[in-house]
């Protein structure tokens, strides 16, 4: 081995870069490996046609903890919220979730004036139960074997945070986490429209319907870090979400960090038990005691590892966490902008068509048969709008998520054939909803599940890096055993959205795996 | 207003039998007032053909709990419980799967299907034996409120986290997932054989309204491994003389022990007077006064109809207006010349005694659930039959028999309303699946009743058809049942408390509630 690093990260997201550069602040020889030629990760944009870029699965940067933003020196400049936010369509008049709650009550009054009265109590609720988990994101997940003096204060301090919440916040928070997003909504809303809407938002990325228990948590988690009433978008920055990768890479480089891209990792090199260093794809061993992997939990247990250093019962765990991509992005070149009903200035927000919770519950239910769905629902967003660096001047880009479409399917396989298939159907559904749509596009390129898997590194094309449902979340997130962020071979740790806290809580696993790390 | 009670008791379902019988025994004057004509709530055995007798509602018993039938000594009552044999589950192709009530018979069944399967399915078991363990202190407490200040809820929460701290780590996290996940998920991690995975994974949605892949039927497939006879875990069974005699052996004991049954005395109203109940009022206008007034029906009536809103805070009743009824299963019962024969398992045999499941697939449990999501029956239906005569030969007259079939799903909001045409196509829907295992099925049936859950909301009073009194959610469980800050069988009204399963635990023929809230009573009276 010719080199010698203190810590070697692999992977090059936010949440690696965070555990990089929190390593080499406390004086750690730390080296970056991202098998790609960019950093990013998920935050990375791809050239799709000539002079067209698009970041297929980041249109924000998610959450940003006070953690993160202490440890970036300052808070990056954002874009306003969008608004509308949401431009929801249908056969009828466009609904709009707007960026003010009272703008947007206003607006439902056209739909259901009980809909409108309810508007502003169920955003403040929102806003109230997120608060909660933006408290318990900060920290690694409660567990029920707390054996330190600090997870007991931890414990404390997290109890208190239950009990400002208030009796009716508490019972609320309680209830809520469990249920079906389709019952809370329908706790609180009567419009099919507005239940359909916030539906497709909740169960973004998630292969469940919305009447399915737990979807009410995943909403919620979308919307830890989200301005009051918005449920579609978090952090914009000015610059998109490679403003933060290059602020964290300047910040990494800053702190002494190595970074080198085109350098896939192929093996933790494990000696007498405990980390030795890391293997590349080039042939070369680097010795390092401790690595740090962002990749997720799959590949970083049951790939980068010689299985004899792993228990049976582990192995088993860890095969079984649920990935199940969903979703299919297609990129889009746009000639210029196409009218959107209902606004007259260019979109910065969602274009949403599900008009339904039926609707996108049936969109589901082909997942369950191993089908890509006939009528999925689907999500437009023009990025170019904000960024014009995006697209060649006076054209445009467009992200089109297009759920319910099975990284596994029943009978065959992901090709360009299918994928063509699911972009043909989607454009088909756009232009009903947005008319003059599909003439003005010059090019496009379909990323079904399986190309984001092997585009991006996303086990089954999962943006989740392990699906988000109750029972991989917390303690459970990504398997017990692993959920302190350390593994059983000692230095070696992950971090990543598999890890507590999740997807869109970006580098906060960075964060706490490299606590776990320079506590031993 | 003329004979003084303690304790008047709504409702003579068995909850409110075992509540009646353990305050009787306490030394309480007790009054049950039941409105049909019969005692037992969904726990009746009626004769519904001439000759034909039925457990018309719920028709197997479990998850009775074994210290009510000790405690009330229910065996000299006439309480009778006959072990069921095996379960059977019909395939496609001709074959079949079998448990066996003998282990090493099902374990070589199974294996003739899958090698994996067979080795895991004892482990399974021995799990699912630890799980049902480690719940069942919880199905005895009476649940404490996290949400509360009182010392008594923070001590009874400090409680609970010493005792699930006590289960160790690797119990905690399998009872969460239990909690959390979809049955067929967590059955994945275990099985591999379809109809084996769809078998165990229909405890899972019995009487919800989720698929065996929503997430929480996990939790309700345990809840029916909770099934104990006699301290036995897993062991279901038939009543002799039919889920009736369950209530029956009840209501003998608590007359026994002094209660006075009245049967066709349905009641109106709970009387209040400044806060406090005061006695109940009849349909028939007749006034009863007693300082107690327990309801066994379920949270919807018991706080919406039996006391004007005014005497409940508005928190509870927003609560209770979005407690989850919204039952999923009917039932057919069947009055047959002779036994249905089964085409993968051919003529008569042992396998008459047990059950059979017809659940040939995950995929199939699916498709019966997506008709259910939008509004009609299932064309298709997942279905668990036994034939009670073979077991209580005088269920049925010489030679003939009685079928019971459970039938998932059957929604209670099915679009345009129950009609009595629409009864029938269901009906017709549940004879013509299972004749495709029985051909000789549909010549055989002398007599055919079935029931909607809108059928069983007008018997038995069961709020939309649910056989649980509400839903078994995770997020309508422990101290959410029926509603927080409530659910340990108290109301905002003083001297009035609910006994029925919209209380924790829930469900099934247990008598958890009845038992548990009657300890509460003996407790603040």
């Amino acid at each position: 081995m010719a080199r010698t690093f203190d810590s070697i990260i692999v992977g090059g997201d936010p949440d690696a870069l965070v555990a990089a550069i929190r390593l080499a602040q406390r004086g750690s020889r730390v080296l970056l490996v991202e098998a790609n030629a960019e950093l990013g990760g998920a935050f990375r944009e791809i050239e799709f046609a000539p002079g067209f870029r698009a970041a297929p699965l980041a249109h924000d940067v998610g959450h940003l903890s006070l953690d993160i933003i202490g440890l970036l020196g300052a808070r990056p400049e954002a874009q306003p919220v969008s608004d509308p936010a949401v431009i929801s369509l249908s056969h009828d008049a466009p609904l709009l979730l707007r960026s003010s709650i009272a703008e947007t009550a206003a607006g439902l009054s056209a739909f259901s004036q009980y809909d409108s009265q309810n508007w502003p109590a169920f955003a403040e609720r929102m806003t109230q139960l997120a608060g909660f988990l933006a408290e318990l994101y900060r920290m690694p997940a409660p567990r029920i074997d707390f054996d330190t003096a600090k997870e007991v204060i931890g414990l404390a301090g997290l109890g208190r945070k239950f009990r400002a919440l208030g009796r009716t916040g508490m019972i609320e928070l309680l209830r809520t986490l469990p249920m079906a997003l389709g019952d809370l909504l329908d706790d609180w809303f009567e419009s099919d429209r507005l239940k359909g809407t916030l539906a497709a938002l909740g169960v973004m990325d998630v292969c469940q319907g919305p009447i399915a228990g737990g979807t009410a948590y995943t909403l919620l988690h979308r919307h830890v870090g989200a301005a009051p009433g918005v449920f579609s978008e978090r952090l914009r920055l000015v610059g998109g979400p490679a403003t933060l990768v290059s602020m964290l890479a300047d910040k990494a480089r800053a702190a002494g960090v190595t970074i080198e891209t085109n350098a896939a990792a192929t093996r933790v090199i494990v000696r007498e038990g405990r980390v030795a260093g890391l293997a590349l794809a080039s042939g070369e061993e680097i010795a390092a005691r401790t690595v740090v992997s962002s990749l997720d939990p799959y590949r970083s247990l049951l790939e980068l590892l010689d299985p004899v250093h792993l228990d049976p019962e582990l192995m088993h765990a860890v095969r079984h966490i649920r990935f199940r991509g969903v979703a299919t992005k297609i990129l889009v070149a746009l000639d210029a902008l196409p009218p959107v009903p209902g606004v007259s200035a260019p979109p910065t927000g969602a274009v949403l068509i599900a008009p339904s919770v039926r609707h996108v519950e049936r969109a589901y239910d082909a997942t369950k048969y191993g089908r890509g769905s006939e009528e999925p629902f689907i999500e437009v967003r023009f990025p170019s709008v904000a960024e014009p660096r995006l697209a060649p001047a006076g054209k445009h880009v467009a992200v089109v998520h297009v759920q319910f479409t099975p990284y596994t399917l029943r009978e065959g396989r992901w090709d360009r054939i299918r994928e063509k298939i699911i972009a043909d159907r989607a454009f088909a559904i756009i232009e009903r909803h947005v008319p003059g749509f599909t003439a003005r596009v010059s090019a496009r390129a379909v990323l079904s599940p399986a190309t984001l898997a092997a585009r991006f590194g996303l086990r089954e094309g999962a943006l989740s890096q392990g699906e988000l449902m109750l029972d991989q979340i917390l303690f459970m997130r990504p398997v017990p055993q692993l959920s302190r962020y350390a593994t059983p071979i000692p230095g070696y740790f992950l971090c990543g959205a598999g890890m507590h806290p999740g997807p869109g809580i970006v580098g906060q696993s960075g964060l706490l795996a490299s606590r776990a790390a320079l506590a031993g | 207003m003329t004979q003084a009670w303690d304790v008047i008791v709504i409702g003579g379902g068995h909850n409110g039998l075992v509540n009646a019988a353990y305050l009787a025994r306490a030394g309480k004057k007790v009054l049950v007032l039941e409105r049909r004509h019969i005692l037992g709530g969904a726990a009746v055995s009626e004769q519904i053909f001439p000759g034909f007798t039925f457990s018309v509602f719920s028709y197997v018993v479990s998850l009775l709990r074994p210290e009510i039938i000790r405690e009330l000594e229910l065996p000299k009552h006439g309480l009778h419980i006959l072990p069921l044999e095996s379960t059977v589950t019909p395939l496609p192709n001709g074959d079949y799967l079998a448990a066996w009530g003998d282990s090493d018979l099902t374990r070589r069944e199974i294996y003739r299907h899958s090698p994996h399967d067979a080795d895991a399915y004892a482990e399974f078991g021995r799990l699912m034996y630890h799980m049902a363990r480690a719940v069942k202190p919880l199905l005895g407490m009476i649940p404490p409120d996290p949400t509360a200040l009182g010392i008594g809820d923070l001590r009874g929460m400090l409680r609970l986290g010493g005792y699930l701290r006590s289960l160790g780590a690797e119990r905690f996290q399998q009872l969460y997932k239990l909690m959390t996940m979809s049955s067929a998920d967590y059955l994945d991690e275990w099985f591999e054989f379809g109809p084996l995975k769809a078998t165990k994974s229909a405890s899972g949605i019995i009487g919800t309204f989720m698929g065996p892949r929503s997430p929480g039927s996990a939790y309700v497939l345990l809840h029916h491994y909770m099934g104990e006879i006699d301290g036995a875990f897993r062991a279901w069974g038939f009543c002799k003389g039919g889920n009736g005699t369950v209530s029956q052996a009840i209501a003998s004991a608590a007359r026994a022990f002094g209660a006075t049954l009245r049967t066709e005395a349905p009641v109106k109203q709970v009387l209040v007077k400044n806060g406090r109940a005061s006695g109940v009022v009849l349909e028939s206008g007749e006034e009863i006064a007693a300082p107690v007034v327990v309801s066994g029906l379920d949270a919807r009536r018991t706080y919406l109809e039996l006391v004007e809103s005014k005497e409940l805070p508005d928190e509870l009743l927003t609560q209770v207006r979005r407690f989850r009824f919204r039952g999923s299963s009917g039932k057919v019962n069947l009055a047959l010349a002779e036994l249905p024969d089964f085409t993968c398992l051919p003529g008569i045999g042992p396998w008459h005694k047990g059950a059979f499941s017809i659940s040939p697939s995950v995929d199939y449990l699916e498709r019966a659930y997506d008709d259910a999501k939008y509004g009609s029956f299932s064309r298709k239906p997942y279905m668990d039959i036994v034939f009670p005569s073979m077991i209580d030969p005088n269920m049925a007259p010489p030679g003939q028999h009685v079928a019971s079939i459970f039938v998932q799903y059957a929604p209670y909001q099915i679009d345009g309303g129950w009609t009595d045409a629409k009864r029938e196509a269901f009906g017709d829907a549940v004879i013509d699946t299972l004749s495709e295992y029985a051909p000789n099925l549909k010549s055989a049936i002398i007599g055919r009743q079935v029931l909607t859950p809108a059928d069983i909301e007008r018997t038995v009073g069961l709020s939309e058809g649910n056989i649980f009194q509400g839903e078994l959610a995770l997020q309508q469980l422990f101290f959410l049942r029926p509603a927080a800050r409530w659910a340990s069988y108290r109301t905002p009204i003083r001297g009035y408390y609910q006994c029925g399963s919209s209380s924790h635990p829930g469900g099934g023929v247990m008598g958890a509630a009845g038992r548990l809230a009657a300890l509460r009573i003996l407790a603040d009276h």
